[in-house]
C-alpha cells in the first residue's frame, strides 16, 4: 500500500528542505532569539539580586545611623556630665581660696591690730614716765624754791596731765 | 473579560472555516466525478490524504511541475495538467498510464501499443521507487513538487518570516517586554525550552539541541494546521510517511552522532548483568534503536491522516444519505465536522509536543552522563 511506503521523492525533498530551514532559521531565528531571552532573563535575575542586595544595604545604613546617633547621644551625656563636674570643681576650687584669702586677711589684719596695740601700749608707757619725770621736776624743782607748797605743784601736773 | 471575549471569536472563526470546509471537502470531488454519490468513498479519502501532482485551491486547480527522473536516461519535466489528456490508448506523452493518482510507465509492445495482461489489467514498466519496493519492476525517481511538496515549501516560507520577524523584534526592543508576533511566539518558544527539551535533555546539553528541537515543534505545528485549513487543496504533509520518515531519520542521525561512550556502551555491553543477559540485552537495545525513532514517525502520520479520515468520513455520510434525508444529515454532520475540526486544533499542537518531547528524551538518552542511569524507554 503506497500510503504505508514513503516515496523517495518525498523523503529527498523533505530532508532537504528541512535540513535548510534548520540551518536557516537557527542563524537568522533561534540563534537570536535565544541569546535574548537568555539575557533578559539573567538581566532580570541581576536585578532582583542587585534589588536585594540595595535592601540589605539599606538596612545595614539605618542600623549604622541608629548606632552612630546612640553613640552621639552617649558622648554628649558625657559632656554635659564632665562640664557639670568641671563646674562644681571649679566652684569649690574658688570658695576654697576665698576662705583662705579671707582667712589671711583676717590674720593679717589681727596682727595688724596686735602690733598697733603693743605700739600704743609702749607710747603710754613712755608718756607715763615722761609725765612723772616731768611732774618729779616741777616737784623739786617747787621745793627748792618756796619750800611746802609741792602738793600744790603737784596737783597742777596732775590736772595738766588729765588734760591730755 | 478580554479573555472571554477573544475565546469566543476563536470558536465564531473555527466554525465560519469549518462550515466553507464542508462546502470545499464536498464540491472537491464533485469536479472529477460524474457521479458523486457513488464516488465519494474509501478512494476519494484515500486520495485526498496522499500526494497529489496537481493542487487544488477550492475551485481553482492549480498546475505544479512534474519531475520524474530515470536512472541511466535523465530527466522528464512537463505540468501537471498534462496528466488530464491522455492519448486515445491512455498514454501520456507516449508512456505513462495514470489512474487513481498514480503514476507508472506502460509496458509497451513492438508497435508501441501498451500492453494488458489476462485480466486486461495494462502491465506496468516502471513504477515510482519507493522506500520499500515491492515487484522488482523498474523504477524512476519522483522528484514533483507535488501538492505536498509545495506545501511544505510553503509552510518552510512561512515559519522562515514568521519566526525571523520575530528574531527581528527581538533586536528591535532590546531590553523591553515582548510585542505582537514576538509575544505570541514567546510563549511556545518557551514552552519547548522549559518543559519539553530541558527536563528531557539536562541542564548541561539542552542548549545546541535548542534549534533542532524548535525547528521540529514549528514545522510539525504549522503543517498539521496547514492541513485543517480548508480550500488549501488538502495539503496533507505531516500525514505523509515520507515526511514523518524523514523528520524521525533526522532526530535519529543526530542521536547516533551525539551519542557518548556511555550511551553506547548500555547498548553493546549493559554494564552490571551477567553475559548471557548482556547478549540478550544487546539485541533489545539495537531493536529498541530502531523502534523510537519507527514510532515517532508512526505515531505522527497516523495521527493526522487518522484526523483527515475522520473528517472526511463524517462528510462522507451526507453523501451516503443524499437521496433520504440529504439536508438533515448534512446539518448533522456539519455540526460534527466543527467539532472534529476543533479536536484536530488540539491534536495539531499535541502531536507536534509528542514528536518533540520523545525526540529530545532520544536524545537526551544519547548525552545522558551518570553511569548508572537507566534508559528511559525501550
Amino acid at each position: 500500500m503506497d500510503l504505508l511506503n514513503p516515496s523517495i521523492g518525498l523523503v529527498v525533498w523533505m530532508t532537504i528542505s528541512f535540513l535548510v530551514l534548520l540551518l536557516v532559521l537557527r542563524k537568522f531565528a533561534w540563534k537570536p532569539i535565544l541569546t535574548a531571552l537568555h539575557e533578559r532573563e539573567s538581566g532580570i535575575e541581576k536585578a532582583l539580586q542587585a534589588a536585594k542586595e540595595a535592601e540589605l544595604k539599606m538596612a545595614q545604613l539605618t542600623a549604622d545611623n541608629e548606632a552612630l546617633l546612640t553613640a552621639a547621644r552617649k558622648e554628649r551625656d558625657q559632656m554635659l556630665k564632665e562640664a557639670r563636674e568641671a563646674k562644681e570643681e571649679l566652684i569649690a576650687q574658688a570658695k576654697e581660696q576665698a576662705k583662705v584669702q579671707a582667712e589671711q586677711l583676717m590674720a593679717q589684719a589681727r596682727e595688724t591690730i596686735k602690733n598697733e596695740q603693743a605700739r600704743v601700749a609702749i607710747d603710754l608707757r613712755n608718756q607715763v614716765a615722761q609725765f612723772s619725770i616731768e611732774i618729779a621736776e616741777r616737784i623739786l624743782k617747787e621745793k627748792l624754791e618756796q619750800g611746802g607748797q609741792h602738793e600744790k605743784v603737784v596737783e597742777q601736773a596732775l590736772n595738766q596731765m588729765s588734760l591730755n | 473579560m478580554n479573555v472571554a471575549v477573544m475565546r469566543w471569536m476563536y470558536i465564531l472563526i473555527a466554525l465560519i472555516f469549518s462550515l466553507f470546509s464542508v462546502r470545499s471537502y464536498a464540491s472537491g470531488p464533485a469536479h472529477d466525478s460524474h457521479s458523486e454519490k457513488e464516488e465519494f468513498g474509501t478512494a476519494e479519502i484515500l486520495h485526498h490524504i496522499s500526494d497529489d501532482f496537481g493542487l487544488h485551491i477550492g475551485p481553482v486547480s492549480i498546475p505544479l511541475p512534474v519531475m520524474l527522473y530515470f536512472p541511466g536516461q535523465g530527466w522528464d519535466v512537463f505540468s501537471s495538467t498534462e496528466l488530464h489528456h491522455a492519448d486515445e490508448q491512455g498514454l501520456i506523452h507516449g508512456k505513462y498510464l495514470y489512474h487513481h493518482g498514480k503514476l507508472t510507465v506502460a509496458a509497451l509492445d513492438a508497435q508501441g501499443h501498451p500492453m494488458v495482461d489476462e485480466h486486461g489489467h495494462p502491465e506496468i514498466a516502471a513504477q515510482e521507487a519507493r522506500l520499500i519496493n515491492i515487484g522488482g519492476k523498474d523504477v524512476f525517481y519522483n522528484f514533483s513538487i507535488t501538492k505536498n511538496v509545495f506545501g511544505m515549501l510553503l509552510s518552510v516560507l512561512l515559519l522562515f518570516f514568521i519566526f525571523r520577524a520575530s528574531a527581528q523584534a527581538y533586536a528591535r526592543r532590546e531590553g523591553m517586554a515582548p510585542k505582537g508576533l514576538q509575544s505570541l511566539l514567546e510563549p511556545l518558544i518557551l514552552f519547548v525550552r522549559d518543559d519539553v527539551v530541558k527536563p528531557s535533555i539536562g541542564e548541561k546539553h539542552y542548549r545546541r539541541f535548542m534549534p533542532l528541537m524548535l525547528t521540529i515543534f514549528f514545522f510539525i505545528w504549522i503543517n498539521n494546521l496547514l492541513g485543517l485549513i480548508p480550500f488549501l487543496g488538502g495539503l496533507n504533509v505531516t500525514g505523509n510517511i515520507a515526511v514523518t520518515f524523514a523528520l524521525a531519520a533526522v532526530v535519529l542521525v543526530v542521536q547516533l552522532a551525539v551519542a557518548n561512550k556511555n550511551f553506547w556502551g548500555h547498548i553493546f555491553w549493559f554494564p552490571g548483568v551477567p553475559v548471557p543477559v548482556k547478549i540478550l540485552l544487546l539485541v533489545i537495545e539495537l531493536v529498541g534503536l530502531l523502534t523510537k525513532p519507527f514510532s515517532l514517525m508512526i505515531r505522527l502520520f497516523a495521527n493526522i491522516s487518522a484526523g483527515h479520515i475522520i473528517i472526511m468520513s463524517i462528510i462522507g455520510i451526507t453523501f451516503a444519505f443524499q437521496s433520504v434525508v440529504g439536508h438533515t444529515v448534512g446539518v448533522v454532520t456539519s455540526l460534527f465536522t466543527v467539532v472534529m475540526l476543533i479536536l484536530e486544533l488540539l491534536v495539531a499542537a499535541i502531536q507536534a509536543y509528542i514528536f518533540t518531547l520523545l525526540g529530545s528524551l532520544m536524545l537526551g538518552a544519547a548525552v545522558e552522563e551518570h553511569d548508572h542511569g537507566h534508559e528511559h524507554a525501550h
